[in-house]
């Protein structure tokens, strides 16, 4: 039978996968961009000048966000996961003979799986990052480790999309900068939640989406390349720029930038981290570590559950196991009896619950944005405990 | 004497039409004259303007220009 949604206004606690809800400029922006309608930069016209002003803005705009001195040094791509191929196969493709690349057991599958496709292809070993039982990195031992001269690159996810745990990049980058290793971050949970400075952190491959935590579109996203790195396209083709040549251009952003770019994206991408610094990453992420920290307590109160609780700095992520009851039941239910909207399973972060010891029955993930406010967090609490009242001590798992 | 500044990038075409308005230029993005060999296919039209002072200016802001050419018009 055809299960009836509930009727109780909809609570979106999933984002983590994207964000929920947006500002109000961000579709106006789109949508003034989608009626200019033209090309950026390949016609000299007055329509195609304005779609390339959208995308210059919103290169500049990113680039401030993230403390980018040459704003050329960033291009952009579909989402995080785009940026970490181009990243990471830019980088590790022509490698020889094969190098070691150290990584964190917390990595989300946008890493793990271009990594193990060329492990697979004998480019490259693939080895974890010394930490805590928390998946922490440990900045000291990773230092003793890079001092063997086979290392290349270390890529670290900043904050978990599990737990929520973010790592001491700043450290770590010291770490990398000191021993001549790239050091690569994914920022697809901790842009627009954290402070970020490229130059502060040493960060030489920044990865970020733009559909999380800065609030902007879909299909947006990008990747910082520091001068003096060398990454080479996955793709080639128009750019506006050098027409007369069969060679792609070799500068940025254009050297990783090939056919028409997501122009009302981006455009809303520039609205969206205008509304972000107007409300400052710090302010944001103060709110939602609020709601986590009122929902983490509201946990305690009830015996079946229990969340994910790092003893490190964390974004407002927490999973929850509940004793007996599969993720996805309590997902669903939480979806049927109270329009409640979570994340089950393994968040495509098979690595990271492998490590945590929830593979591979995963966890409900409750992921907490901007826009969510005290009293949501509160129901949440109540339907849980409802939840774990009337669950059989074993449910069976929900399936198709 | 007006001056057409071509660029390698996009980018810089449009970086430095905002680099000439902060300066009062008197300058727009105009299709790249037929005659002038350039990557990006944008210039910058300044009117009145010297091609050692446009250069300069637009190096301070960041911006390679690909070529200045002089030119005796206006728009």
């Amino acid at each position: 039978m055809k299960p009836t949604p509930s009727s109780a206004p909809e609570i979106y606690f999933d984002h983590a996968a994207t964000c929920g809800a947006r500002p109000d400029a961000v579709a106006e922006a789109m949508l003034t961009a989608m009626h200019e309608s033209a090309n950026p930069g390949r016609s000299g016209h007055r329509r195609s000048i304005a779609a390339a002003e959208r995308v210059f803005d919103a290169r500049e705009s990113v680039a401030r966000l993230f403390g980018i001195a040459d704003e050329r040094r960033l291009v952009f791509a579909q989402n995080a996961t785009d940026a970490l191929n181009l990243a990471i196969r830019g980088l590790l493709d022509d490698t020889a003979p094969p190098r070691t690349v150290i990584t964190t057991r917390l990595e989300h599958n946008s890493v793990m799986r271009p990594l193990r496709a060329l492990e697979d292809a004998g480019a490259i070993r693939v080895e974890h990052a010394p930490d805590d039982a928390h998946g922490f990195v440990d900045a000291d031992a990773l230092a003793t480790r890079l001092a063997d001269d086979d290392v290349t690159a270390v890529i670290v996810n900043h904050a978990s999309n599990v737990t929520g745990l973010i790592q001491p990049v700043a450290a770590i980058g010291a770490v990398c900068r000191a021993r001549g290793v790239v050091f690569v971050v994914d920022a697809a949970q901790s842009a627009g939640a954290l402070d970020l400075d490229v130059d502060h952190a040493a960060i030489d491959l920044l990865a970020f989406t733009g559909h999380k935590g800065l609030l902007g579109p879909q299909g947006t996203g990008g990747l910082f390349v520091r001068d003096g790195i060398e990454i080479s396209p996955l793709r080639r083709g128009g750019s506006g720029s050098r027409s007369e040549e069969e060679r792609h251009p070799d500068f940025y952003p254009d050297r990783l930038e090939a056919g028409t770019p997501n122009t009302p994206g981006l455009a809303g991408l520039d609205a969206a981290v205008r509304f972000v610094e107007s409300v400052g990453p710090g302010e944001m992420l103060r709110h939602e570590r609020a709601l986590a920290a009122r929902f983490s307590a509201g946990l305690d109160t009830i015996d079946r559950a229990r969340g994910s609780n790092p003893p490190h700095r964390r974004v407002a992520v927490v999973s929850v196991e509940m004793d007996g009851v599969p993720s996805s039941r309590v997902a669903m239910r939480l979806d049927r009896d109270a329009g409640i909207l979570v994340r089950a399973g393994l968040h495509c972060a098979p690595a990271a619950h492998r490590a945590l010891g929830t593979h591979p029955a995963g966890t409900a993930r409750f992921s907490f944005g901007w826009f969510n406010t005290e009293a949501e967090v509160d129901r949440a609490i109540d339907a849980l405990a409802r939840i774990a009242a009337t669950e059989p001590a074993s449910s069976t798992p929900i399936s198709g | 004497m007006s001056v057409y500044v071509t660029f390698y990038s996009t980018h810089d075409a449009i970086k430095s039409q905002r680099i000439g308005a902060k300066q009062g230029w008197t300058c727009e993005l105009v299709p790249v004259p037929r005659d002038i060999s350039a990557n990006c296919g944008m210039a910058l039209f300044v009117e009145r303007g010297s091609p050692d002072g446009v250069r300069s200016t637009l190096e301070g802001g960041g911006v390679e220009p690909q070529g200045v050419v002089e030119r005796d018009e206006s728009h």
